[in-house]
């Protein structure tokens, strides 16, 4: 017991002393945070759900901070209440992605025929433009927000494991690998004791990465109509109302679910840049 | 019976596209309990290759190779794994036979894990600590990371890692050819009393002769892949017969070996391409001291002394021999 809390102790002072060296890790890391927070307990001056009809198309004004759209919904409330929705499920995919393409990426690093099999039919999948590719599954699939989690992971997972599998295969060729099979570790034990840890590092750059990536997918999926489904809030789908208003000069409902885009895909950036630079220093 | 005894074993790799370079070439030897073989060769000469093939982290084309009586080569993966608490080996480079993620404790603890699962963790810990103190460490240092220690340290520790399981035979890598001279010389005296305080037996793989003749008891000498000349360590040192031996002898500066003061004892041009091998005698296009029959006679290492072997069809090869050389017939030099 004692010693678990021990272990907990040093992770956690590990986290410090990353976070001393990679101050934007910490910045990226807040921002997240804070629009996470925002969403969930942020007390909202209107309900996001629920339209004014009465008041379609208002300026930014005291009364509704990022003006009102053409159905008369709270802009401000709507973007706020909307990072409760599109960072838990971009989070969610990512995470998803990385359980499964790291062990595959791993596990593809083997030698034999078809570990190299696996790769080239990863290439033929990935020669398709994912993007689109996820949204015609999901359109076929049904409006469901698994699905949306399913998208993320067909666009995630084949380019986890090709990271994973090229930094796996340059260690494969490492002194410190050929001495834990010399010692007797089994083929599993190298993977996990030996290959996990020297590429958990560049995984987690890539994590971040991916979350930025998923921010992108699930806003232009409900921007197409598919995913989140009106009236729930989702900034794709207000991107998208907003942007039929924007020829008339009501810039304020397409620009301000856009800037949350933009600083969401900034802050997981801002952390994907931090573990990058460690992982530069640490080599 | 040896400890380990080895024979004809060969191994050429395929390249896709080209010409297989052929690495070893029907090596065959023996190791005593408690007893250090030297190998000794120029790079590319297969010395390293021997050492993966012995230990099966590459697996040999031919040959056999037998441990305490078992035949390696016909282990099954689960088997072999088990045997390796036997037999184990030290890399030329230190930090990078270490893996960075993990603590000194945790890798020399690994070995004991795998091979003795059911120990209790206090014991680990205690023989983890006992083993870094007998290669010369501090029980604290098993905290540490290995880019926090210096290179002689982290030998150390792959020493420790090596000798965890107390294996009988120990490949040793050119173990100190990274290191700092005094460094060296440390990491060699531990190398040393360890073999005397466990009756460990040694491959000693090298290219550095002072370091041979500290620790070796028997010297086999490669070129391309073969073994040119074998014997006690005096034997080969003091009086070589091969003309490989002899040359590879006289461009060794070192006032510890002391040779035949011959300056003219050198090959002509470099060692050729292992991917084509040379008929009947391996050393025929570049020795001074050939005669026709030195290609039509099959190459074999034949007994010149006690325990003594080499391949020199003109063995035992006198002064003279090299003096006529270097006036008429050697290769390459008329040009």
């Amino acid at each position: 017991m004692s010693d678990l809390g021990k272990r907990t102790l040093e992770i956690l002072k590990r986290f410090l002393s990353v976070l001393r060296s990679q101050p934007a890790i910490g910045v990226g890391l807040t921002v997240v945070l804070a629009m996470l927070l925002a969403g969930f307990f942020l007390p909202l001056p209107y309900s996001p759900t629920r339209p004014d009809p009465l008041n379609v198309l208002q300026p930014p004004s005291s009364l509704h901070w990022f003006g009102t759209d053409s159905d008369g919904f709270d802009v401000f409330s709507r973007t706020i209440a909307a990072a409760a929705r599109d960072l838990p499920l971009a989070l969610i995919g990512t995470f998803l992605s990385a359980l499964v393409g790291v062990p595959l990426g791993l596990l593809a690093s083997t030698k034999g025929p078809w570990s190299e099999r696996i790769m080239r039919g990863l290439d033929v999948f990935q020669s398709f433009p994912l993007v689109i590719l996820a949204i015609a599954i999901v359109t076929l699939m049904g409006n469901r927000l698994e699905n949306v989690v399913i998208a993320i992971l067909i666009v995630n997972v084949p380019r986890f494991m090709r990271l994973v599998r090229s930094e796996a295969l340059s260690l494969r060729e490492s002194r410190f690998i050929e001495a834990a099979r010399a010692v007797g570790a089994t083929p599993i034990r190298v993977m996990r004791k030996h290959m996990f840890p020297n590429v958990v590092g560049v995984a987690l750059a890539q994590t971040s990465i991916a979350a930025a990536q998923a921010i992108g997918i699930i806003a232009a999926l409900s921007f197409l109509g598919v995913g989140v489904s009106p009236p729930n809030p989702s900034w794709g789908l207000m991107i998208q109302t907003g942007v039929r208003s924007i020829t008339t000069g009501d810039w304020w409902v397409v620009v301000f679910p856009g800037l949350a885009v933009l600083i969401a895909v900034a802050a997981f950036n801002l952390v994907a840049d931090g573990l990058q630079m460690r992982q530069e220093n640490e080599r | 019976m040896p400890l380990l005894t080895v024979r004809g074993l060969t191994k050429s790799f395929q390249r896709s596209g080209r010409d297989a370079v052929h690495a070893v070439n029907d090596v065959s030897f023996e190791i005593d309990h408690g007893e250090t073989l030297a190998l000794i060769g120029e790079s590319g000469s297969g010395k390293s290759t021997i050492g993966r093939l012995l230990l099966r982290l590459l697996e040999p084309d031919a040959g056999t190779i037998e441990l305490e009586g078992t035949d390696l080569l016909a282990l099954r993966s689960s088997a072999l794994r088990a045997m390796r608490a036997k037999m184990q080996v030290v890399f030329q480079e230190p930090y990078e036979s270490l893996n960075p993620k993990m603590r000194v404790g945790d890798i020399v603890a690994e070995p004991l894990q795998i091979h003795e699962p059911s120990m209790s963790r206090t014991d680990l810990r205690e023989r983890v600590r006992a083993t870094l103190e007998e290669v010369g460490l501090d029980a604290d240092q098993a905290e540490r990371f290995p880019r926090g220690l210096s290179g002689g340290q982290q030998q150390r520790v792959g020493i420790a890692r090596a000798l965890i399981t107390r294996p009988a035979l120990v490949v040793l890598d050119e173990p100190t050819s990274s290191l700092d001279l005094s460094v060296q010389a440390q990491i060699l005296e531990i190398l040393h009393d360890l073999q005397e305080a466990h009756g460990l037996s040694y491959l000693y793989i090298s290219h550095d002769l002072s370091t041979v003749s500290y620790l070796a008891h028997r010297v086999a000498v490669l070129y391309l892949g073969q073994i040119r000349e074998q014997g006690p360590l005096e034997a080969v040192v003091q009086n070589p017969q091969d003309p490989y031996t002899q040359a590879l002898l006289a461009a060794f500066l070192d006032p510890d070996v002391t040779v035949a003061p011959s300056r003219s004892r050198m090959l002509a041009g470099e060692i050729p391409d292992p991917t084509r091998l040379p008929e009947g005698c391996f050393l025929y296009g570049r020795c001074p001291v050939r005669v026709d029959s030195c290609r039509s006679e099959p190459s074999v290492l034949r007994l010149l002394g006690p325990k003594h072997y080499g391949r020199c069809i003109r063995a035992p090869l006198s002064d003279e021999d090299w003096n006529d050389a270097s006036d008429s017939n050697a290769p390459g030099r008329s040009s």
